[in-house]
């Protein structure tokens, strides 16, 4: 690939799921609306919420660190995403395979932590306490479902795992091949989403929206472009994984929108867990699943 | 504590205002302010946390305070009709049926019978909708929003059946001393029958979709318990005493109105928790549909009002009386004092939620964990317009 | 057993994924408001009287009444309606339940949008707030929930059979509930204080009755008419005819409470009614010809103002026409000798017997008096002149009607006609009847009259009542001929009268000589009006000047003869409460005349707001300049002056002398809104009589007197020019400062009087 167009590319890819992004989170919310009978917003609702924050003239800030911090929770999921194949766009795939992005997701949210930490509000650290502990909680499984992959298919790189997966059909889908790991993944990845029942870092009713407490204006503006970059993200690592990947763009937003469709299905009709208990269920129901599935490839049955 | 400073409390067993003493090493303060997702109104909860347990807790009531008692001594008695439904913002009903009876007590006037069904009816369908409200509130501190969208907007069909027969959704302005203020419209009773038939339908989707919700059951089971020994000395009333198992309620005790003509049951429970009371008031919306049908084929013809004369010259005989009404937030009372003036002299209201939402909160709030505290207030439903009027 | 509930249930609710979602995306889509919808309001403006009563109920202030264009005062209208600040309206509707014409309505607009913050403050008229025209109505008033009273007390009146025969009084009068009862039903809008020829304060003296302080209401009464008690009985009540409840019920009874308080006070209390701080006057004597209303009135308004006052009457009984023209049926003599009892209390002479121009020369009066009054009314009948009419048996009305209280003896024939449709002739008619009924045991008696029936001038009650006594009544009819056989009235022929006015609406009746009808009578009675006998005058009658056939008279009563006024009915008429007005009004002429006002001195509230708002132009440091120098201010404004620039400073001082602050708080046209509410409101009666008790302003002696009827006609012109920086100073500085500048004016008044005596 030429230069000029890995440079376009480096522009555009982060652009071009922002607007999936976009279109990912107004479908949500007419979604939940419809749920709710409600008519809901338009379907590009996100999207002018972030145009009416950037626009805000900014505010308090609490410190360089504050002001840092941001930058790297936005940073730290574009530079995942680069990592991340999808149809057309997995130049950088190459370079680093799913340990390197495992490692890349820690990044936003150390960011937040540190920025929230220097905000001195006990609804901010009670947030990010909490957001630590469902890091612990959905990461393990998630983490021990990687490694199942891996030892199935002998390949840390994602590519090959797709490729795989393609290869095979229907059948080598990870979520039908390997079932066990492919459900423990699942769940982490609704924990791992923010969403109901493990919704516990927003807690409106608990500690007033968590670290988005002092975030106002140009903060919360970037904190949401990150939340519309990482859900697609999130979602593309699941469907590389376990869904097959996608050889062309139709297939994926399909793919896309019917395992968002899933998701935010169990969203609109569960209460949230206390965190507590979101990591007891994940470290309960997902770990076991998770380490079963892992026994099991090991011993070649699942 | 390190070093108490000598501040003088008047009320026992209170918790200090946590701010007066510095914080021991693992406890830190932290409110849910007046402005707040997780309070009902502008209501503040101080509290003082040691990692994630409230270790000290204290309302904060008075921002809604408007004045009501001292407004309604410089108004006409028919005046104070205006401002009275805003005491209570979810259910103002109560407030216009308190402050009628107790001018009607104080001067001895009759009530057509025709009012006092519709009377009956009005508390009934607010009792409706105050309960649906607490629905939604209580499922949206667990984070369930699909419930709260629901029930408002069954409410919803509720407030039109006000607007078509007070001419406005919220605040009705409809029951006055002597009466109610208009006749039922023509094909008002079918109207209520199909809205009673509509929410008794979507009962048993609520079943589904909170009440019977795992999620939430787990989360709400044992939380907030008003220890039931305690629950009369603390003066708990309404929904919340029948949760700890006391069969009280104004209605039965001291019925007022035609309710001693109506049948109707007092759901109760045993263990006194969020669940518990959550789970008696969604029974009692059943009750209230029954009473209402009641009423409606019960209805007799004849005047609604009974004439009072000029409001700009109407005295009430002095006198006093004290007046109760089971709103669907607990035992509310209104007592009025009248020196033969045009205007009261004093009335002063027991809003139901006074103990409820300062002292019974204050007390459960102890020991309950920073994300419950917000479920035990929605399921006591303490409503702070009330507690501040 | 704790029921732990499911996972799989809560998923049905993604069953609404598929239905049509509850709300809707107003505006594109219309969500109609009920149909009693509470809304936005509208005002049928021409139905709407302005009364004030929405204003009144409006436990938010939200209502302030507002003087539209096109829209004048009248008899039970004002030039106000109301305008509505939907930044306070709770939209409770008390307004609407207690409009007294039924004008104001609700409709069911909800929905008003505007950055204009001023486009929330409406006047209501017939359009929408966003103007179409024929809105939806809302809430509107409704038949069976009616805050207003709109049903009479009963009146108890003797029927027809007992009074058939008697002079006692038909009308029993009230008990002290059904007072209270009537009274509570008035909402003090005080239009008929307006439409009152002597601008009674009825609101204040009804409430008084509703309070059950009588004492109060005679009060408020005397203040204005110190023959209540008569007017508590014949009067001719305009008050009642403007009554805003009588829009869509019936009005209020203020006659019959009128008559309620005044019998209630016993004779002896009469004097601790009326205010009688007076101020001899130098010992100047006026003389009053005529003790009719209006020369009673003028008497009594001049002898609280401290004059000598003497009254001739010519006939043996003072009160003329009150006495001598209407029967005892409807006021009898004791009411009438309570009134003039109180008259005479006060150190009126009344010399009853005496005629001027036979018993006392007119000249002599001119001579022995300072000022005279002539009040003689109208005692002389005229008469139709038609052939027959100089028989002796053919009467006039007002002849036979004094000469029945007189108890000189007339005949009464067996079959009476009566000419004349006004209440003259009722009364004469209802009297005869009586006679003929105590006589013969049955009434035989006709009234004819050129009106017809629909506008007859007489009293529909007595119409009525005239009837149940046994009274035929034949109107559109003219009087041809008295039919005399052998020298005895056998009948009087008529014919049909085709029209009374003409167009231009003078009167000029005709006449179908062919439609003739012949009434049996033996007695006829004329009753068609009087004038009055003026002969008494002598040489002066050609030294006046006329106004047509009348004297030419100043507002005040002042003819052109500087020392003669004139008043009742002689110059206008045409009732007992007019008499009062005209007879207080000349007493206030009669004061200005004998005190010769130079007009260079502060005397009435007028020069103390040009003083104010002097200072108010003036920059600070000339205002400080003036406000040290009280000479300065004395040789500027005059007398008086002095007291108000204390009361300045004062206030001044109070503000820490910022006069800034004080002048741009008063211009701000919010705080003004609520001052003028506040002030209204504090003019109620139990405020103002303490300000309408206050004695003559100073200045001069022999100031006008200022009564409260001053005042509330100062009030309105200061209303119709705005607010005025005279109200804010009132309000800002409470009562007690009022009171202050009252007792400032007060201190130089006495010192003037002193200085005045003192020569």
């Amino acid at each position: 690939m030429s230069v000029l167009s890995i440079v376009v590319w480096i522009i555009a890819y982060p652009l071009i799921i922002f607007c999936i992004g976009v279109l990912l989170g107004g479908y949500e919310r007419k979604f939940s609306a419809r749920v709710e009978r409600r008519i809901g917003p338009s379907w590009i609702q996100p999207f002018y919420d972030v145009i009416k924050l950037m626009s805000k003239k900014t505010n308090v800030s609490h410190g360089y660190m504050h002001d840092v911090a941001i930058l790297m929770l936005l940073g730290g999921t574009m530079l995942t995403l680069y990592f991340v194949p999808v149809p057309g766009f997995s130049y950088f795939s190459q370079f680093g395979d799913f340990l390197v992005i495992s490692y890349l997701l820690l990044i936003p949210s150390l960011g937040m932590a540190l920025g929230v930490g220097e905000t001195a509000n006990p609804n901010g650290s009670i947030g990010i306490s909490r957001a630590l502990q469902m890091l612990a909680g959905y990461e393990v499984p998630f983490i021990l479902t990687f490694i199942g992959v891996a030892m199935k298919e002998q390949t840390t790189s994602m590519l090959d795992i797709i490729r795989v997966q393609q290869a095979g059909g229907f059948w080598a889908w990870g979520l039908i091949a390997h079932p066990l790991l492919g459900v423990a993944a699942l769940i982490a990845l609704q924990g791992m989403l923010n969403e109901k029942p493990f919704e516990v870092i927003v807690a409106p009713h608990e500690i007033a929206t968590g670290p988005m407490t002092e975030m106002g204006g140009k903060y919360l503006g970037i904190m949401f472009i990150q939340h519309l970059i990482a859900v697609p993200l999130e979602l593309t690592l699941y469907i590389n994984l376990f869904l097959g990947g996608a050889s062309n763009w139709l297939e994926y937003l399909v793919k896309l929108f019917v395992l968002w469709t899933a998701l935010i299905s169990v969203n609109m009709v569960f209460g949230r867990f206390r965190v507590d208990s979101a990591v007891k269920f994940m470290w309960k129901i997902s770990l076991p699943l998770a380490a079963l599935g892992v026994i099991g490839i090991m011993l070649n049955i699942a | 504590m390190s070093e108490k400073m000598n501040i003088v409390t008047v009320n026992d067993g209170r918790t200090l205002y946590p701010g007066a003493s510095a914080p021991e090493n693992r406890e830190y303060n932290m409110f849910i302010g007046p402005n707040h997702p997780g309070i009902e109104g502008n209501f503040a909860l101080k509290l003082t946390l040691e990692g994630d347990t409230i270790v000290q807790a204290r309302t904060d009531a008075g921002y809604l305070h408007r004045g009501f008692e001292k407004l309604m001594e410089q108004r006409l008695y028919m005046q104070n009709i205006a401002i009275v439904p805003r005491i209570c913002v979810p259910d103002p009903d109560p407030n216009e049926e308190n402050y009628a009876r107790a001018i009607e007590a104080i001067a001895h006037i009759e009530v057509p019978r025709r009012a006092q069904f519709i009377r009956v009816m009005m508390l009934e369908l607010s009792r409706i909708a105050s309960h649906l409200f607490a629905f939604g509130g209580f499922a949206g501190t667990l984070g369930l929003y699909t419930m709260p969208n629901w029930s408002i907007s069954d409410r919803d069909r509720i407030l039109e059946l006000f607007e078509a027969l007070t001419g406005a959704r919220i605040y009705h302005i409809y029951i006055i001393p002597g009466g109610v203020r208009r006749d039922l419209p023509e094909g008002f009773a079918q109207r209520v029958k199909d809205t009673l038939f509509y929410i008794e339908s979507k009962l048993p989707e609520y079943d589904n979709l909170l009440f019977e919700n795992s999620i939430i059951r787990k989360r709400s089971r044992g939380i907030g318990v008003i220890p039931p020994e305690k629950a009369m000395e603390w003066g708990v009333t309404g929904p919340n005493l029948r949760a700890a198992g006391f069969a009280h309620d104004v209605r039965i005790d001291d019925p007022y109105e035609v309710y001693n003509e109506l049948e109707f049951d007092i759901p109760i429970a045993h263990e006194s928790d969020a669940l518990a009371r959550m789970l008696v008031r969604r029974k009692e919306v059943e009750e209230s549909i029954r009473i209402i049908r009641q009423v409606l084929d019960k209805m007799p013809s004849g005047p609604v009002w009974n004439k009072q004369p000029n409001p700009l010259k109407w005295k009430v005989p002095a006198g006093d009386a004290y007046v109760r009404t089971e709103s669907s937030k607990g035992e509310y009372a209104y007592y009025m004092v009248s020196n033969g003036d045009v205007r009261p002299y004093r009335v002063h209201v027991r809003g139901a939620s006074v103990t409820h939402g300062v002292h019974v909160l204050e007390k459960l709030l102890i020991g309950t964990r920073i994300e419950d505290a917000s479920q035990v207030m929605f399921s006591l439903d303490a409503c702070p317009p009330e507690v501040d009027r | 057993m704790f029921n732990p509930g499911s996972i799989l249930k809560p998923l049905t609710a993604l069953r609404y994924l598929g239905e049509k979602p509850d709300t809707i995306k107003v505006p594109f889509v219309e969500r109609p408001a009920a149909d009693r919808y509470r809304g936005f309001h509208i005002n049928d403006l021409d139905k709407c009287i302005g009364c004030g009563t929405c204003a009144e109920i409006c436990d938010n202030d939200a209502i302030r009444m507002v003087p539209v264009e096109g829209k004048e005062a009248g008899v039970g209208r004002t030039q106000y309606r109301p305008a509505i600040d939907y930044g306070r309206c709770c939209w409770c509707a008390l307004c609407v339940d207690v409009c007294t014409t039924g004008s104001l309505k609700m409709t069911r607009e909800y929905i008003h949008i505007s950055p204009d913050a001023n486009s929330f403050f409406i006047l209501p008229n017939e359009k929408s707030i966003h103007g179409e025209s024929a809105p939806k109505e809302g809430w509107t008033a409704d038949k069976q929930v009616n805050f207003l009273d709109l049903d009479r007390v009963p009146m108890k009146e003797l029927s027809a059979e007992e009074r058939g025969d008697s002079f006692i009084e038909i009308v029993k009068g009230f008990s002290k509930e059904e007072a209270i009862k009537e009274a509570s039903r008035c909402v003090s809008c005080g239009l008929c204080t307006a439409v009152c020829p002597a601008n009674m304060n009825i609101p204040e003296y009804i409430e008084a009755i509703w309070n059950d302080d009588i004492h109060e209401a005679g009060r408020q009464m005397y203040k204005t008419n110190p023959l209540s008690d008569v007017c508590g009985r014949i009067c001719t009540h305009k008050c009642e005819t403007a009554c805003s409840i009588g829009n869509r019920g019936k009005p209020l009874s203020i006659r019959w409470l009128k008559r309620y308080a005044m019998d209630a006070i016993p004779q002896e209390q009469y004097l601790s009614l009326v205010d009688q701080n007076i101020v001899k006057k130098g010992g100047k004597k006026v003389a009053i010809v005529g003790s009719g209303p209006s020369g009673l009135s003028a008497s009594y308004y001049l002898a609280l103002m401290g004059y000598e006052v003497t009254v001739f009457e010519a006939y043996p009984k003072a009160g003329g026409m009150m006495r001598y023209g209407i029967p005892s049926y409807r006021l009898p003599d004791a009411v009438l000798d309570k009134d003039i009892g109180l008259i005479e209390s006060l150190g009126v002479t009344i010399k009853t017997g005496t005629r001027v121009g036979k018993d006392v020369q007119f000249e002599d009066l001119h001579q022995q008096f300072d000022a005279v009054l002539i009040a003689t009314g109208f005692h002389e009948g005229r008469s139709t002149k038609v052939p027959g009419t100089d028989h002796p048996m053919v009467f006039q009305a007002i002849d036979l009607l004094s000469r029945i209280r007189r108890g000189i003896e007339f005949p009464v024939e067996k079959e009476i006609v009566v000419i004349g449709g006004g209440n003259v002739a009722m009364d004469i008619a209802r009297s005869l009847a009586r006679l003929q009924k105590q006589k013969y045991g049955e009434v035989h008696l006709i009234v004819t009259s050129l009106e017809t029936r629909d506008i007859m001038p007489a009293d529909k009650e007595e119409i009525e009542e005239a009837e149940e006594e046994g009274i035929v009544f034949h109107p559109g009819r003219g009087p041809e001929e008295v039919l005399i056989e052998d020298s005895n009235i056998v009948g009087l022929k008529t014919s049909r009268c085709t029209r009374v006015f003409d167009e231009q609406k003078r009167f000029n009746p005709a006449f179908d000589k062919n439609d003739i009808e012949i009434y049996k009578g033996n007695m006829v009675v004329e009753a068609i009006g009087q004038g009055p006998n003026m002969s008494y005058l002598g040489d002066y009658a050609t030294k006046l000047e006329y106004d047509g056939r009348r004297i030419k008279v100043t507002p005040y009563y002042q003819s052109s003869l500087g020392w003669l006024f004139v008043a009742g009915d002689i110059i206008k008429g045409p009732d007992v409460i007019n008499g009062v007005a005209v007879g207080h009004k000349a007493a206030i002429g009669i004061d200005e005349y004998l005190a010769q006002t130079p007009d260079d001195h502060v005397t009435t509230i007028d020069d103390c707001i040009k003083i104010a708002r002097e200072y108010e132009k003036q920059e600070i440091r000339q205002l400080d300049a003036l406000l040290k120098n009280k000479d300065l201010q004395e040789a500027e404004f005059g007398e008086g002056a002095a007291a108000l620039g204390l009361v300045l400073q004062e206030l001044l001082d109070q503000h820490n002398r910022n006069l800034a602050q004080l002048l741009m708080l008063l211009g701000n046209e919010n705080f003004r809104i609520h001052l003028r509410q506040e002030l209204k409101r504090e003019l109620r009666a139990r405020d103002f009589s303490r300000y309408a008790n206050l004695a003559p302003l100073p200045g001069t002696p022999g100031g006008a007197p200022f009564s409260e009827g001053d005042l509330v006609a100062f009030l309105a012109l200061r209303e119709q020019k705005g607010f005025e920086l005279y109200n804010d100073i009132f309000y800002l500085s409470g009562h007690k400062e009022f009171e202050f500048i009252i007792e400032s004016l007060r201190e130089a008044q006495r010192k003037a009087v002193e200085k005045v005596e003192a020569l």
